[in-house]
């Protein structure tokens, strides 16, 4: 019964974290974008405004993670190179190619490590 | 070489952005410290727009980057020595990274930064 507990808990945290770790991305990377576009492709100043505030948010999402600061980080940096890569199929219509794609598995693979091996 | 500055200066300012937003909400700290933290990521967002290209792949150079100064900075600012599992699965992100970006291509592309598809 314990250990059943004990299994729901761990998977619950494992997407939670996951899923901070994913909104976050999105966010830095949206943000991101947001301000490219005000400043490369000249659109209007509220793109970079709603753009700086996206990433604001951005600095926000980590402190929800049960963790210290440079691991939370550097965990995040794994996950964002996948997610730069989905963004870039998704929004620029750009498939990564079998390294990208190789590349980015071991990428999380390696953040996996950082984050969620057992201590 | 440029872009590794570029790399480095935008690694300091969203590490360093975030860690002020930690300090706020996290360490309880003054609100000043969020807007401080909220400018400088700001900052972080606009430094790319001075690089030629910024396609995935490059991001994936800086994520590569960027994972290492995490640790570091988590280190100097927080006196936290990084374990075993961390210094691991960093050097695999890393490997992974170094697919990424340098494994060659067969069109004869070598580097990431020139070509993007």
């Amino acid at each position: 019964m314990v250990l059943a507990l004990q299994t729901n808990y761990n998977f619950i945290l494992f997407i939670s974290t996951l899923t901070l770790f994913v909104v976050a991305a999105i966010a830095e990377i949206g943000g991101g974008y947001l301000v490219w576009q005000w400043l490369r492709e000249k659109r209007k100043t509220v793109f970079g405004l709603i753009g700086g505030l996206i990433l604001f948010v951005y600095g926000i999402i980590p402190t929800f993670q049960p963790s210290n600061f440079g691991r939370v980080y550097a965990a995040y940096g794994g996950i964002f190179v996948a997610m730069a890569i989905i963004w870039g199929l998704l929004i620029d219509k750009k498939r990564p190619d079998k390294y990208e794609i190789i590349g980015g598995i071991i990428v999380l693979l390696g953040a996996s490590i950082i984050f969620y091996f057992p201590r | 070489m440029y872009s590794l500055f570029f790399f480095f200066l935008a690694g300091l300012c969203e590490i360093g952005g975030g860690y002020l937003v930690w300090q706020w909400l996290r360490e309880d700290h003054s609100w000043i410290f969020g807007a401080f933290g909220g400018l400088i990521l700001f900052v972080y967002g606009i430094i790319p727009t001075f690089q030629k290209s910024y396609f995935h792949r490059i991001y994936a150079a800086y994520g590569g980057i960027f994972i290492v100064m995490a640790l570091f900075w988590g280190f100097f600012f927080e006196g936290i020595l990084p374990d075993t599992y961390d210094i691991f699965g960093a050097v695999i992100a890393s490997t992974g990274v170094i697919i990424i970006f340098y494994y060659p291509r067969k069109e004869g592309d070598r580097v990431g930064i020139s070509s993007s598809n």
